[in-house]
């Protein structure tokens, strides 16, 4: 094949293009913007859109996974479904946690909640699960949301899910929907910091972008590339509250264990990468020896976490296109984790 | 400031508009000169007295070497230039790799001095001695302005991590208007597009995988280790062309044709061809001013064996301070020795060459071997110390099948977008250059061919003079509006949240 004189290769490039390339080259942007959005569908689906009492979420940041979401104003999307039907007349457990208890990286079989359900019916002693996620909070939210969810649901056990990010500043001024500032007595006050939903005309917008694929993608990456102090955080937290961090483990499970009273189960993640210690972190320690203090039924998932990992030879946390160790739980962890929620919970249920 | 960040994005908008105003090319000179002293400063403002002094001791030694008839003389001021430029780079660069060294014969603990390494040391000290060494050679005459040899040696695009540019190539186009023309600008923005998308939808992707496995291995299998080295192979390579790209597409826009430092090195097949296709402009400046001025080929085999070792050892020692780095160089010198040896000394007698095999079947193997050799070279090149390279290279073997397994999907996505790009880009290649020996062997499919310069040119992705070997999209057009688009769109969304500087900033 004998290459184009250069000066006829580099026309195309050096003359001024006619009008009509130009129109041209837009309805090529149009058409794109319309196939990439054809082509998201598949994997991209919005909590807004369409608002029917079962929500679908689809994403692509952790895995591809589809998730679904009964709507009942509890938690970022509401109850996390399990793909089980409920069992009639077995007793309700509600999981209460952060991001790690909205799981929209695993499908509804593979959620904590699943492996829990399916344990204690393998088990002969079928359980109910109700599982609420809230993104970014700690127990502030689930001490606020504790009387409706005991009203309305009436659960046997409340099992909150901690980690380690529920024992800093999250609590206190970075959390979202709820915040707590608390006094040496390790008494505390609740700080709502939730933002009302939207009216009006912004509704209309997120409701029209949540319809788009696209739209719904660029704007959940832009959120994530520009992130605004106003997305990612409360109010401005001032210094003052470092004295408060140390309070915050005490105040949570004393928080907690009067939301909730006999029925509480705290539930502690360890951040295992790619690797696990065998013995606990300091904040697990703490919170150990504070639900001691305030006999509030704790445990530490570590122990099934590193079996797990040693037996089965998976790491607990990322997914097939994110970083191996990092983000949220994967199916293999939630597995682990749910399993040994199960044994602890298990001990309750005569 | 990273050529992927914001503030680089605005510094850029800032230069090309106050070059579009500027009304004399002597002006727009000096933004340049000054913008890239402001580019440099930004990182670290004492290191442009740095950057600075060698530059004027150069600018002054060049003169000095032209206008004297004396070769003591002339050798004398050529060894001062030598001297205060390697000086400066064996200082900040291998002062505590030598210590702790020492003090390893010894069994002495050698305290570490505190040395923060000027970024891009090592390349801007190339360009300059290369510039001193012609100026020597009287291949090329000595800049006499001095705000013109200034902006030469900190001509930001390429300041920190190349393309090593020589003087020969960059002086010239001083007279060049330096005004962004819409024309440039299309090619340009397209090329650096190229580079922002190697790097970040390529090179940082594939980097989620590489950092943890190569700070860990032990944690994984085989499997996993393996992913993470091939891994590793196309994410320095998209990394590093990338940035190349970047500053070879935002120079076009300005005004300046920097040469080319990548070309396809992963469908190379020899380690020679490799060296021909890698980092082409520092293994064009190690064939130039080290491995010819030590002989070269011209005094037999052994001692061109020595040579090749020679050069590719001090490459590699040029990469970093560190062994691992040092072997490296001695694995890719043996086996550009080898490969020397098989290509052209074995079985010759009395003048008869080798019989070297050809065939697609003995390409594919050629081809195999070498990415398999070089790939296990950058175990060594990425590694962070021995120990580490070891345990990898064992669980390459599967002698050590411990660890969990980790699938990365976006590696088994970002491969046939590799070999695509690459298909392509033979493909121009061939449009616009005599094809190689190894491509008329291995010709692109046919469709790829139709697709390209087929469809009544309606889809013809172009090469132009401007753009050189780089395939353009057709803009305007309904495909070029279509496929930018597409192509903005995938690399906003897929790109990796965990930006990563570059990799040859380190060095």
């Amino acid at each position: 094949m004998n290459s184009p004189p250069p000066e006829l290769a580099s026309r195309s490039v050096m003359k001024a293009p006619a009008a009509r390339f130009w129109v041209m080259t837009i309805t090529g942007f149009v058409v794109a913007a319309l196939f990439l959005n054809f082509v998201l569908s598949f994997f991209v689906a919005g909590w807004n859109y369409p608002k029917t009492p079962v929500r679908t979420i689809r994403q692509f940041t952790e895995s591809t996974a589809t998730s679904h979401f009964l709507a009942d104003g509890f938690g970022t999307y509401g109850d996390r479904l399990t793909g089980n039907s409920p069992m009639p007349g077995a007793p309700t457990i509600l999981l209460l946690g952060d991001s790690h208890l909205v799981q929209e990286a695993v499908p509804d079989s593979s959620t904590m909640g699943a492996v829990i359900e399916r344990l204690s019916r393998a088990d002969g002693r079928p359980v109910n699960i109700r599982q609420y996620g809230w993104y970014s909070t700690a127990a502030p939210t689930y001490i606020a949301s504790a009387p409706d969810l005991l009203k309305s649901f009436d659960p046997t056990l409340v099992v909150v899910v901690l980690n380690s990010t529920d024992f800093g500043r999250e609590a206190l001024t970075e959390g979202w929907y709820w915040q707590m500032r608390i006094n040496p007595d390790l008494t505390f006050r609740l700080i709502d910091v939730r933002i009302p939903e939207g009216t009006g005309r912004l509704a209309q917008i997120r409701e029209f972008v949540g319809r788009s694929p696209l739209m719904l993608s660029l704007r959940r990456r832009a959120v994530l590339v520009f992130p605004s102090e106003g997305e990612t955080k409360g109010p401005p937290g001032p210094d003052l509250v470092q004295a408060e961090v140390p309070l915050v483990i005490p105040a949570s499970v004393r928080g907690l264990k009067a939301a909730y009273g006999a029925r509480l189960l705290i539930a502690y993640t360890p951040f295992c990468r790619e690797t696990c210690d065998s013995n606990p972190d300091p904040g697990e320690a703490q919170l150990l020896e504070a639900c001691r203090a305030e006999a509030v039924k704790c445990v530490s998932t570590r122990a099934e976490m590193v079996a797990y990992m040693q037996s089965n030879r998976r790491i607990l946390r990322g997914f097939h296109n994110s970083a191996p160790g990092e983000g949220h739980l994967n199916k293999f962890g939630l597995q682990a984790v749910g399993t040994a929620i199960w044994r602890r919970i298990s001990l309750e249920l005569h | 400031m990273v050529f992927t960040s914001f503030a680089f994005a605005k510094f850029l908008a800032v230069v090309l508009i106050g070059l579009w105003l500027m009304p004399t090319r002597a002006l727009r000179q000096m933004l340049i000169l000054v913008a890239s002293a402001f580019f440099y400063a930004y990182w670290k403002p004492a290191y442009l007295l740095l950057l600075m002094t060698p530059s004027l001791i150069d600018y002054v030694c060049s003169i000095r070497i032209e206008r004297s008839d004396s070769a003591r003389v002339r050798r004398g001021w050529l060894l001062f230039s030598l001297i205060t430029n390697l000086g400066l780079l064996a200082y900040f660069k291998y002062t505590n790799f030598l210590l702790d060294n020492v003090g390893a014969l010894l069994g002495w603990q050698v305290p570490h001095l505190d040395i923060l390494l000027p970024v891009g040391i090592s390349f801007y000290t190339f360009k300059t001695l290369s510039y001193t060494i012609d100026v020597y050679r009287r291949e090329i005459p000595a800049c006499r302005s001095l705000w013109q040899y200034a902006m030469f040696v900190t001509y930001f695009p390429e300041l920190v991590a190349g393309p090593i540019v020589r003087a020969s190539v960059f002086l010239p186009q001083m007279t060049r208007s330096l005004r962004p023309s819409l024309a440039r600008a299309m090619v340009g923005s397209q090329v650096a597009l190229l580079g922002v998308t190697k790097k970040l939808l390529i090179a940082d992707r594939l980097a989620l995988i590489v950092d943890p496995v190569f700070a860990n291995p032990a944690y994984f299998s085989p499997f996993t280790v393996s992913s993470a080295v091939v891994a590793y192979s196309l994410q320095i390579y998209c990394d590093f062309s990338g940035y190349s790209d970047i500053a070879i597409g935002v120079s076009k826009i300005i005004g300046f044709d920097l040469p080319e430092n990548f070309n396809m090195p992963y469908i190379a097949t020899s380690l020679t061809d490799f060296w021909r296709r890698w980092h082409m402009t520092l293994s064009g400046w190690l064939r130039d001013y080290l491995y010819i001025p030590l002989g070269g080929n011209r005094y037999g085999r052994w001692k061109t064996y020595r040579n090749l070792m020679l050069t590719m050892l001090l490459g590699g020692l040029w990469h970093g301070a560190s062994w691992n780095f040092v072997f490296w160089g001695f694995l890719h010198g043996t086996g550009l020795a080898v490969n020397h040896w098989w290509t052209r000394d074995r079985g010759s007698t009395g003048g008869r060459k080798a019989v070297v095999p050809q065939g697609k079947v003995v390409l594919l193997v050629k081809w195999a071997t070498t990415y398999v050799f070089v790939c296990l070279a950058w175990v060594f090149f990425r590694s962070r110390n021995f120990s580490t390279s070891l345990l990898i290279v064992r669980k390459l073997f599967w002698l050590d099948t411990s660890g969990a397994n980790f699938f990365y999907s976006p590696l088994f996505m970002l491969v046939p977008v590799v070999v695509i790009g690459h298909i392509l880009g033979v493909i121009a290649q061939r449009q616009f250059y005599a094809p190689s020996s190894s491509l008329r062997r291995c010709p692109p499919p046919a469709w790829a061919i139709r697709a390209y310069a087929g469809n009544g040119g309606r889809f013809g992705l172009k090469p132009s003079r401007v753009a050189g070997v780089y395939v353009l999209l057709p803009i305007p057009g309904f495909w070029g509006g279509f496929l930018l688009t597409v192509w903005l769109l995938v690399v906003f969304l897929f790109s990796s949240l965990k930006a990563t500087p570059f990799i040859y900033f380190q060095f």
